[in-house]
């Protein structure tokens, strides 16, 4: 089932002296429970291409769809909610808060959420139900006894898998990670992928990278790449 | 949101001690700044209702256009002042009132036993020896007040030191009775009063009304009636419109008389302190665009120390306003520990001031700045200022940390993340 559509998009950013053209008509599908890559050399458009999906972002021209919806369709508060429901994004700096502990960091992302939402989707009606969750997912991301650790008491990949679990604890339909491993040695990396590889082949959550390291694009199931801005291999 | 907003004070210590100091200092000088300038003021008032203008006057008609230069051709006859008199204790008897004679004069003294000969100019306060309505006590008396039809008088502290004078000593006092004839008569300085006004210590001279009655041909009559009310100053003051009313319809009714109240009668002073609001105001207003500056600073960079925060915080579906709470929440708890700090360090500061005055006497000297006081300057503790400028600092330190975030959380998220 087709989960995330592009439609003629199209990015360009202006400059003093010249418009850049960094998406050019991208016509893409991805099905729901995929597992792909969006790879590249650098100034390709694939973080640009994550952005437009994760709604950080506004095309200059075209569309995007997610189950359906049309993202131009939508008002500035659709998008939001939209983004807070069912996208769950990984950085590549992490972008964790570091006053706060691990499973505050991954709070943050249910204390957005409607009640409605949290009690429907998530099953959360206490705050007790809500720190649970934040350490059921923390353990599924392998962090099970750090939850009260703050972030800088941390390594960076385990940094990245507060983010994960940041990222999952909502039970988005999309997880969007941009270059996830490139702060990473190779062994968190590995430790990352095998992470959302799992989410992806328990769960069936549909998972796009944003990278061009050779370790993200061995994992993954396919591989859609982008030169100048426009896509060359699906 | 609240707990996000205080763990990051200390997430960055130094800059939340920093910001909190100099949050501190400002408030803390402006506490200082208004408490010396309203005790001054205060003090200023205090002296010239109690040592000159009592709460009000009443005059004849025309004495007022020309009182600063003591005519003596307007009277208020005997029977007109005994009808007032007996009016105003019949309709409220918590008004004070005396008769009064102001002339200018001469005073002039004599080698042996005063170090030298000379004269110097003063003014002659013609008064009942009785009176209650300027505040001469123990405290700001030395030697004995006026006696009835006694030839002593009170000189002030001022003139006593100019004149080199003592209790005991002789003078002889020129100056004009009713109509402006010259008169000159010799007296005995039983007082010397020290009221901390520097117009009634530089220049008065008092002198008892029963022994000068003759002398000035006043047959009872006098160019000005005082009033006074209330138990202390902010009593006077709190009370002038409603008691003004009484004497000004019982004074008019009974003649061709005019009433001031004691604002009027110290339009000096208060264009005087009209002026210094002014420039004090100017003052406090660029102690504020510093601080202001200063906060906006230092909310500025740590707000663009942490855009990678608000972009993260955006992408997760919290609302620019949220991010923008959070800031202010932040901006406001510097602000108000800063604020809270700087009001007791003011404190601190002001109260001595309050109790123990800044002299100023090496500074000023005998230098008249138009103020009542003399060189020591008593500091006010106003709670309403005070929470004013701890209010004043809170909210520009929320302000600060709004705009601040403002710039920092603007366009799309992934713009943000580029600026980083």
């Amino acid at each position: 089932m087709k989960l995330i559509e592009t439609i003629e998009l199209s990015k360009v950013y202006k400059t003093v002296s010249e418009d850049v053209h960094a998406l050019t008509k991208i016509n893409l599908e991805i099905e729901e429970g995929e597992l792909c890559a969006i790879s590249g050399p650098s100034g390709s458009g694939k973080t640009t291409l994550l952005n437009l999906i994760a709604l950080l972002d506004k095309p200059t021209e075209g569309d995007v769809k997610l189950d359906g919806v049309l993202y131009q369709s939508l008002s500035e508060n659709q998008r939001t909610a939209l983004r807070r429901d069912q996208i769950g994004m990984i950085f590549q700096s992490f972008n964790l808060i570091p006053v706060l502990s691990a499973w505050e960091n991954v709070e943050l992302a249910l204390n957005v959420l409607p009640k409605e939402t949290l009690e429907k989707k998530l099953g959360i009606k206490t705050k007790e139900d809500r720190k649970k969750i934040c350490f059921k997912s923390l353990e599924e991301v392998g962090l099970k006894g750090l939850e009260n650790r703050r972030p800088n008491e941390l390594s960076g990949g385990q940094q990245q898998r507060i983010s994960i679990a940041r990222a999952i604890v909502k039970q988005p339909k999309v997880l969007l990670a941009d270059e996830p491993t490139a702060n990473l040695d190779r062994k968190n990396g590995e430790k990352i992928l095998e992470v959302i590889g799992l989410l992806n082949k328990e769960k069936g959550l549909t998972c796009i990278y944003s990278s061009h390291d050779k370790l993200v694009l061995d994992h993954v199931r396919r591989i859609i790449r982008l030169v100048d801005g426009r896509v060359t291999d699906v | 949101m609240f707990k996000m907003a205080f763990r990051s004070l200390f997430r960055y210590g130094k800059r939340t001690a920093i910001t909190v100091f100099a949050i501190s200092i400002g408030v803390a000088l402006a506490i200082f700044t208004k408490g010396v300038l309203i005790g001054v003021d205060l003090d200023s008032t205090r002296n010239l209702i109690k040592y000159e203008t009592g709460g009000a006057k009443v005059f004849p008609k025309g004495y007022f256009e020309d009182m600063k230069y003591f005519p003596v051709d307007k009277f208020i006859e005997r029977e007109e002042k005994e009808e007032i008199f007996k009016k105003i204790s019949e309709l409220d008897k918590d008004i004070k009132f005396t008769g009064e004679f102001i002339s200018s004069g001469e005073v002039m003294f004599y080698e042996d036993p005063f170090p030298a000969s000379g004269s110097v100019k003063a003014i002659i306060h013609t008064l009942p020896y009785n009176q209650e309505v300027y505040e001469i006590n123990k405290d700001n008396l030395e030697g004995s007040w006026l006696e009835k039809n006694s030839d002593e008088v009170v000189i002030g502290s001022k003139l006593a030191d100019d004149m080199k004078a003592k209790i005991g000593y002789y003078l002889t006092i020129q100056s004009r009775g009713r109509d402006g004839f010259l008169q000159a008569f010799d007296v005995k300085i039983g007082g010397i009063l020290n009221t901390g006004n520097p117009v009634i210590d530089a220049s008065a001279v008092y002198v008892d009304m029963d022994f000068t009655d003759s002398l000035f041909e006043l047959n009872g009559g006098v160019n000005s009636i005082v009033f006074n009310w209330g138990n202390d100053i902010v009593q006077t003051i709190n009370q002038t419109t409603d008691k003004v009313s009484i004497i000004r319809a019982i004074a008019s009714s009974l003649g061709d008389f005019e009433t001031y109240d004691w604002e009027d009668l110290s339009s000096d002073l208060i264009a005087l302190q009209k002026t210094k609001d002014a420039s004090s105001g100017i003052l406090l207003f660029f102690l504020f665009i510093i601080a202001t500056v200063g906060i906006t600073n230092t909310m500025l960079m740590a707000v663009s120390e942490r855009k990678n925060e608000i972009a993260m915080l955006r992408a997760l579906g919290y609302k620019g306003s949220y991010i923008k709470s959070l800031f202010a929440i932040e901006g406001g708890l510097i602000g108000a520990i800063g604020a809270i700090c700087g009001a007791i360090l003011g404190l601190l500061i002001v109260w001595p001031c309050k109790v123990y005055g800044i002299d100023f006497s090496s500074l000023m000297g005998d230098m008249d700045i138009g103020y009542r006081i003399n060189a020591i300057m008593y500091a006010a503790i106003d709670m309403k200022s005070i929470i004013l400028i701890v209010l004043f600092a809170f909210g520009v330190s929320v302000l600060s940390a709004w705009i601040a975030v403002r710039h920092s959380s603007k366009g799309e998220i992934s713009e943000i993340m580029r600026r980083i």
